[in-house]
């Protein structure tokens, strides 16, 4: 049984750190190897998913490497490794023959196998070690076109923000040992640990998994990791490292209620993410941007739904949101790869040209954006249900932010479907607008126009609309939107002169396209009531809130009435906080980095100017004291010395006058002495 | 005349003779002490030699060393003082009391 599991987490980790080893050398095999490995990988998942084996290994003294797949593990890594495939055989097609293959797919191996362990890992240590080789593997995954400066800048922003929430694990751990009952690092035992240390443990974990998650305060990471390639967006915001967060809080979803405050401050946290990062969503011109913004928007869900203890919700919605998700950011990135464009207005008509991709991305969309029956409608009421037990005010946030993510689905859609600008017609002309990020379009005639725009006088280039694109916040729009590709990297495909007729994407490509549209539809079943009781029973512990008719009605209603007015009317226009993704990376630099350079700062003046003078004076200090002592003291000393010396010669002269060697010197001395013996006898007596 | 009143004689002038040698500072002082001494010797010796053993020439002979030993001294004694004085000026112990040079 445990060799499964093994299997599991070792084959992906050992063939991935064979082929990153092999470098260049396997640049050729790489993609058929990994993709084999991860097709391997699903079929052992499925098994471990049947079976919920266990695994032990002796690690530290009472501290076993403990892995064990139960109902919700099960799941998550068949989700992982299911997307992982797809993702890697997307990636066969659009990393090119002359990109270093076999790192990318080493890499990527290494980032879904790190996964898989933080998912059946089943006490902290490991936990810890698999969440830290996937922050390191996402490092090199989001820098790994490393030679332009910009992105090695995101990999290091994106490292560090997730890195400096991850102590809080280390927080917890030490925590849960502080604690110390027996098996304290047991995950299922984290929630018996004693109270003063209960709460660090729950405040430690939970921010953890808000940074790993790009929950709100720790958000705009996500912003910079979008300079990756495309198929590792597609794996870091669908199965991995963002859903991570999302998983490790339904996992510990006992701790959060056995602390009482958590599952409330988690619950809300969720909430408040997923409308302020759903309208952040909604002001993003960049197709990409507005895919990060909806994941975070997305797994704020899951994250409510762990506050609020509907476990089985959380995970139906991570399953159908790693399908929708995958499969629109590879759809993105095929595009992104065949058009050189990455706006949402440059992108007009992409849909039309490429028409399995249009139609996969318009399933994925729609499941985004909540149509029911697809299958995050229903995962949404069923999280929603757990948050109405909790307060009608969270099911209300809940609702709204449905709504804002059909408004952001749809907003993309639309632009996808538009007909292309031909150039020289009187179409409609985009005109780069700067500060909104959002196109500002002339009435076309359709009679569509967004409102709350004004008409701009036609300029702009048709053809090729020029937009300036609103890249991440705290960077220069990147210069133009193409993907600077190494010089020898296009093989099949020439970037840039994306003609009117279209670029043929890779035919590799198109199964994973398909393959993730089945999934997403198929998820749907989990809607209907067999299947979703199927999980629960599966997920096991307790019984959770299921929805009434109504609640379905209610939202895809709302769903329904937020997209057909989006569609027909265009996506409000939203203004700079929301397009730089609410300033959260500014306030970090202004909170966080800046102080602490500052702090910094004052300590290296303060060592200069205090610490290293101190220490420069104690020595001249001491060089001035000893020439005084020399000064004062030594002389005295060899005055005193000189002295005595002389006086010894004194008294040696005094001593020797006596010995004359004069007879009668001696008779007087003699006479004298006897002398004073005699009167002194007579007088004593 | 009796043993006695010579034996007097003799301790008396080699006490004189000894205080003489102990006191006096001037070189011919101080041997004319020393001469004093010699002589209480030869008389306590000749008094001895002529009250106990008046038969054999035991004593006579000492008498006779001794005046000699007294006579050689004293050329020995006063040349050295003259020439002590021909080159130093000096005639007393004290001023002699380094002989070097």
């Amino acid at each position: 049984m445990s060799a499964l599991l093994w299997a599991l987490i070792a084959l992906p980790l050992a063939v991935g750190a064979l082929l990153t080893a092999a470098g260049r050398y396997a640049d050729r095999a790489a993609p058929a190897v990994a993709v084999a490995c991860a097709t391997a990988t699903l079929g052992l998942a499925v098994a471990a998913a049947l079976r919920h084996p266990t695994a032990e290994a002796p690690l530290l003294e009472h501290l076993p490497v403990r892995l064990a797949v139960d109902g919700l593990s099960g799941l998550t890594a068949v989700t992982v490794a299911a997307i992982t495939a797809a993702v890697l055989l997307f990636s066969a097609g659009d990393i090119g023959p002359g990109e270093s293959r076999a790192r990318f797919f080493g890499l990527m191996l290494l980032f879904s196998g790190s996964m898989l362990t933080t998912v059946t890992a089943a006490s902290l240590p490991v936990l810890l070690m698999a969440w830290e080789v996937m922050g390191a593997t996402s490092w090199a995954l989001i820098g790994f076109w490393w030679r332009d400066p910009a992105r090695g800048r995101a990999a290091n922003t994106a490292f560090l923000t997730t890195r400096a929430a991850d102590l809080g694990l280390y927080l917890a751990a030490g925590a849960a040992l502080a604690g110390g009952q027996a098996n304290a690092l047991a995950l299922d035992g984290l929630s018996r640990t004693a109270e003063p240390w209960l709460s660090a443990v729950t405040a430690g974990v939970i921010v953890a998994a808000l940074g790993k998650s790009a929950q709100l305060p720790f958000s705009f990471w996500l912003s910079h990791a979008m300079r990756g390639p495309s198929p590792v967006s597609a794996l870091l915001h669908s199965a991995t490292m963002v859903v991570a967060g999302a998983y490790l809080l339904l996992r510990l979803e006992p701790l959060l209620s056995a602390s009482g405050w958590g599952g409330p401050a988690v619950a809300w946290t969720g909430a408040a993410t997923a409308v302020l990062l759903g309208l952040v969503a909604v002001a993003q011109a960049d197709l990409k941007q507005l895919l990060a913004a909806s994941s975070c928007a997305q797994i704020g869900f899951m994250v409510m739904a762990a506050g609020t203890g509907s476990v089985t919700g959380g995970t139906v919605q991570l399953m159908a949101h790693a399908a929708a998700k995958s499969l629109a950011f590879l759809v993105a990135g095929a595009w992104l790869t065949a058009l050189g464009v990455r706006t949402l207005p440059a992108l007009r008509g992409s849909a039309r040209r490429h028409r399995t991709a249009g139609l996969s991305f318009t399933v994925s969309a729609l499941t985004l954006a909540g149509i029911p029956p697809l299958s995050l409608w229903a995962a949404k009421d069923l999280l929603l249900a757990g948050a109405l037990a909790e307060s009608a005010w969270l099911y209300a946030v809940g609702l709204a932010a449905g709504v804002i993510s059909a408004v952001y689905a749809v907003k993309a859609l639309w632009f996808v479907w538009r007909p292309a600008p031909v150039p020289g017609s009187g179409v409609p002309s985009v005109t780069p607008v700067s500060g909104t990020g959002l196109p500002r379009r002339e009435p076309s005639a359709s009679g569509t126009r967004l409102p709350g725009t004004a008409p701009a006088p036609g300029s702009g280039r048709p053809g090729r609309p020029t937009v300036s694109g609103s890249g991440p916040p705290g960077e220069p729009p990147a210069p133009g939107t193409h993907l600077p590709r190494m010089p020898a990297a296009p093989g099949s495909r020439p970037p840039g002169e994306p003609s009117a007729s279209g670029i043929r994407l890779p035919r590799v490509e198109a199964p994973p396209f398909v393959l993730l549209a089945v999934a997403c539809v198929g998820l749907t079943a989990l809607a209907v009531p067999p299947a979703r009781d199927a999980v629960a029973r599966v997920l096991g512990g307790a019984t959770q809130p299921v929805p009434v008719a109504w609640e379905f009605a209610l939202s895809g209603g709302l769903a329904l009435l937020a997209s057909a007015i989006v569609w027909t009317w265009g996506a409000p226009a939203l203004g700079a906080p929301w397009t730089d993704w609410l300033r959260l990376e500014a306030a970090a630099r202004l909170l966080l980095v800046r102080p602490t350079i500052r702090v910094a700062h004052a300590l290296a003046v303060f060592d200069d100017r205090v610490l290293d003078r101190a220490v420069d004076g104690v020595a001249r200090g001491v060089l001035a004291l000893a020439r005084w002592t020399d000064r004062r003291v030594e002389t005295g000393v060899d005055r005193a010395v000189e002295g005595v010396a002389s006086a010894a010669r004194a008294l040696g002269r005094w001593a020797r006058g006596p010995q004359s060697g004069q007879l009668h010197q001696y008779l007087a001395q003699t006479v004298a002495a006897f002398t004073v013996l005699a009167i002194a006898l007579v007088l004593v007596r | 005349m009796s043993l006695d009143l010579l034996l007097l004689l003799a301790a008396a002038l080699f006490s004189i003779g000894l205080f003489g040698a102990l006191t006096q500072q001037s070189v011919v002082m101080l041997m004319m002490g020393l001469e004093l001494m010699l002589g209480g010797v030869i008389v306590g010796a000749a008094a001895i030699w002529h009250f106990l053993t008046p038969d054999a020439a035991d004593g006579q002979v000492l008498v006779v060393l001794a005046v000699t030993v007294m006579a050689v001294e004293m050329a020995v004694g006063f040349a050295v003082v003259t020439a002590l004085f021909r080159t130093r000026e000096v005639d007393t112990t004290d001023m002699a009391a380094e002989l070097k040079r």
